[in-house]
């Protein structure tokens, strides 16, 4: 691991790097170096020698700033793309949203918490960053791009698009519901494991639970149903028994 | 033959029109355009087919009207009245003016050198209804206004009654072979031509004068909604003045307090000073009260004004409201007017919602992206669980039935604009909407 952090209060520096310390050695977690700086320049000059993809621990309020960090974040994002980075804030708990999406920031964590909180939050980055420096897992995005819209999801939580309306789809995910312009030929193409169940709904194959001839319906994983046409009843019921 | 083609092409062109007047005038604005080109053929043949077996003419605008008040029913907001009294409008107005401009062409026709040829009617009247459909299409703002205001106005009953008779009237004009109406045919019949005529011009003149009262009313509104905006913005600003005033005092008070201690140099007074007097107004620095002036990034006066005006009321009603935005943002490649409507909604509902809730916050994020603009709300509910599918359908609201149009018409402005995209999220207990914009290249 390589871990940077940015933090202009020496008291606060030191305590965090301890807790890093502590962290790393009870889930026994090497690595290779810990910088620990007020200095952003220190950080983008170092990006260069890290053997591992890096995570950072920012402070967002660098010397009175208080957008400072959002600076650095962007910094860093220009020579390291992957990275993970952790804000340390004084006000997590609604912590600025634009971060998230600008910086693809991992999580904000709050100076504020009691000890235990904080460090279980802590651990839990590293622990996140751990795996994700061990399997480089591919990431598996299911994205729509046109000329009117750009969405992109991870593909496991999606489960179904529907049309909505002239021109309009809606994509149902696990936690969300996205409202666009499109058409679901268009999409239809972008995936193998979508199957066009009826002629208003793109479904994803590994989210179908089951199959009710009876109701001609595809029962999903999350209790809900979508109609089946009759043409693709045969369809769907050989790929429900695996077929 | 060609003659036949074009009695055909206009007969299908003014079922067109028919319809599209009539869906202009309920404001339903969801019918695809191909459905409605379809739809109108397919009614235009069967009342030709209709017309023919039966050799009843008077089925024409008996049919026409039963099925515009079918379509009608597709738009709920209106009343079965209501209804009626725009399919009475679509079918008179276009009848109407169809007979009088013909025979008006006619006349000019006779007077004039060319020829007279079988086909001479039909190409004009192929002429008149393709006029007739440019000026609705035209003036499809200025008739969606129109009928908005007719509703409620004094000439809604009167034009009602005329309306009642016009039918009647085009029922006796249209050479009838029910007995009664055929009888009346010959008896008056011309006096109906002249009565129509007369009904024609007053309903033209009543559509005339509504048109432009419509257009006085919508401008009044406008700027009456302008300058309740502009006082409630003095208003709030006067409320956070007096905060500040309040907090000044206050810090007088304390320093006050100190000096006399510190001269004294009992610590422990301090002490006990600092832990219960200044310790406490770390809170009030850090609750995000002054948020509001990070709204100055928005260069654009209209969304500025209605964002603070919305996070003053709500930080009143005891929300905290927490506003990121990073950057300037100079302007936004939508209608304003729409974009202002979508953002109210969000965040009203947003406020709405975190009122009742526990945590009681509200989190507006508004950012520039590469080539997307993001407006985000969050905001704390009340709910363990949410329905997403059931949101953004007409009736429904998890606000107990007060309202549930919000979300909707959400979705209705959003069907006009093709880049924008709508993302609904919901992570207990936080409540997430954004609103993304794609810059068009």
């Amino acid at each position: 691991m390589s871990i940077f952090i940015l933090e202009d209060d020496i008291i606060q520096a030191a305590q965090l790097r301890s807790v890093v310390e502590k962290i790393s050695e009870q889930f026994q977690l090497p690595f290779d170096f810990i910088h620990v700086t007020s200095k952003y320049e220190e950080i983008i000059e170092k990006i260069p020698l890290t053997n591992f993809v890096p995570i950072y621990f920012l402070d967002i309020e660098i010397k009175g700033e208080e957008r400072k960090g959002l600076q650095v974040a962007q910094e860093i994002r220009k020579h390291d793309t992957q990275g993970i980075i952790v804000f340390v804030t004084t006000h997590a708990n609604f912590a600025p949203i634009s971060y998230q999406y600008m910086v693809s920031a991992l999580t904000f964590i709050d100076k504020g918490l009691p000890n235990d909180e904080r460090n279980q939050l802590m651990t839990q980055c590293l622990l996140h960053y751990q795996a994700l420096n061990q399997t480089k897992m591919p990431t598996d995005d299911f994205i729509i791009e046109n000329r009117h819209t750009t969405v992109r999801v991870p593909f496991e939580t999606v489960v179904y698009i529907m049309t909505d309306g002239p021109h309009r789809l809606t994509l149902v995910t696990t936690n969300r519901n996205i409202h666009f312009y499109g058409t679901l030929k268009e999409i239809e193409k972008i995936d193998d494991r979508l199957l066009r169940c009826h002629q208003s709904y793109l479904v994803n194959t590994e989210q179908i639970s089951a199959y009710d001839a009876a109701r001609k319906n595809i029962v999903l994983k999350n209790k809900e149903t979508i109609p089946v046409s009759r043409r693709m009843g045969k369809t769907v019921r050989q790929l429900v028994k695996g077929e | 033959m060609m003659m036949y083609v074009y009695d055909l092409i206009a007969g299908v062109l003014a079922g067109i029109c028919h319809v599209v007047l009539y869906l202009l005038l309920i404001r339903y604005d969801r019918m695809p355009y191909k459905m409605m080109i379809i739809l109108s053929i397919v009614f235009t043949i069967l009342l030709g087919f209709v017309v023919t077996v039966t050799g009843y003419p008077e089925w024409n605008s008996i049919l026409l009207l039963l099925f515009l008040l079918s379509l009608g029913l597709m738009q709920n907001e209106l009343s079965f009245m209501q209804n009626l009294y725009f399919a009475l409008i679509s079918l008179i107005g276009i009848t109407f003016a169809r007979k009088f401009i013909l025979e008006l062409m006619f006349q000019l026709f006779m007077v004039s050198p060319f020829n007279l040829y079988l086909w001479t009617t039909s190409i004009m009247h192929l002429m008149i209804i393709i006029l007739i459909g440019s000026c609705i299409v035209l003036w499809r703002k200025k008739i969606g206004r129109f009928a908005a205001y007719i509703e409620s106005s004094r000439l809604y009953y009167i034009s009602y009654a005329l309306l009642f008779i016009g039918f009647l009237l085009s029922l006796i004009l249209t050479t009838p072979s029910t007995r009664f109406l055929a009888i009346a045919n010959e008896r008056y019949g011309e006096m109906s031509v002249i009565i129509a005529f007369i009904l024609f011009m007053i309903l033209l003149l009543m559509a005339i004068v509504g048109s432009y009262l419509a257009k006085e009313r919508f401008m009044e509104e406008q700027a009456e909604r302008l300058n309740a905006e502009r006082l409630d913005y003095v208003e709030k600003l006067e409320y956070m003045h007096a905060d500040l005033a309040n907090f000044r005092h206050d810090y007088m008070n304390i320093l006050m307090a100190l000096d006399t201690s510190v001269k004294a140099k009992n610590l422990q007074q301090i002490e006990r000073i600092y832990y219960e007097v200044i310790a406490p107004t770390s809170d009030l620095m850090n609750n995000h009260e002054l948020d509001i002036v990070k709204l100055a990034s928005i260069k654009i006066p209209e969304v500025k004004s209605v964002l603070s005006v919305k996070v003053i009321a709500a930080q009143q009603q005891g929300i905290k409201v927490m506003i990121d935005i990073p950057q300037t943002i100079e302007k936004i490649k939508m209608p304003i007017v729409d974009f202002i409507r979508v953002i109210s909604i969000l965040v009203d509902n947003a406020i709405e919602e975190a009122v009742v809730s526990d945590e009681k916050k509200v989190q507006i994020a508004f950012f520039e992206m590469n080539d997307l603009v993001y407006f985000i709300v969050k905001n704390s509910c009340r709910q363990k669980e949410i329905n997403l599918h059931r949101l953004y359908e007409k009736r429904y609201s998890n606000k107990n039935g007060r309202r549930g149009y919000g979300l909707f018409s959400l979705k209705r402005i959003l069907k006009q604009m093709n880049t924008a995209t709508l993302e609904t999220t919901f992570i207990a207990p936080y409540f997430t909407q954004t609103l993304i914009l794609k810059k068009e290249n």
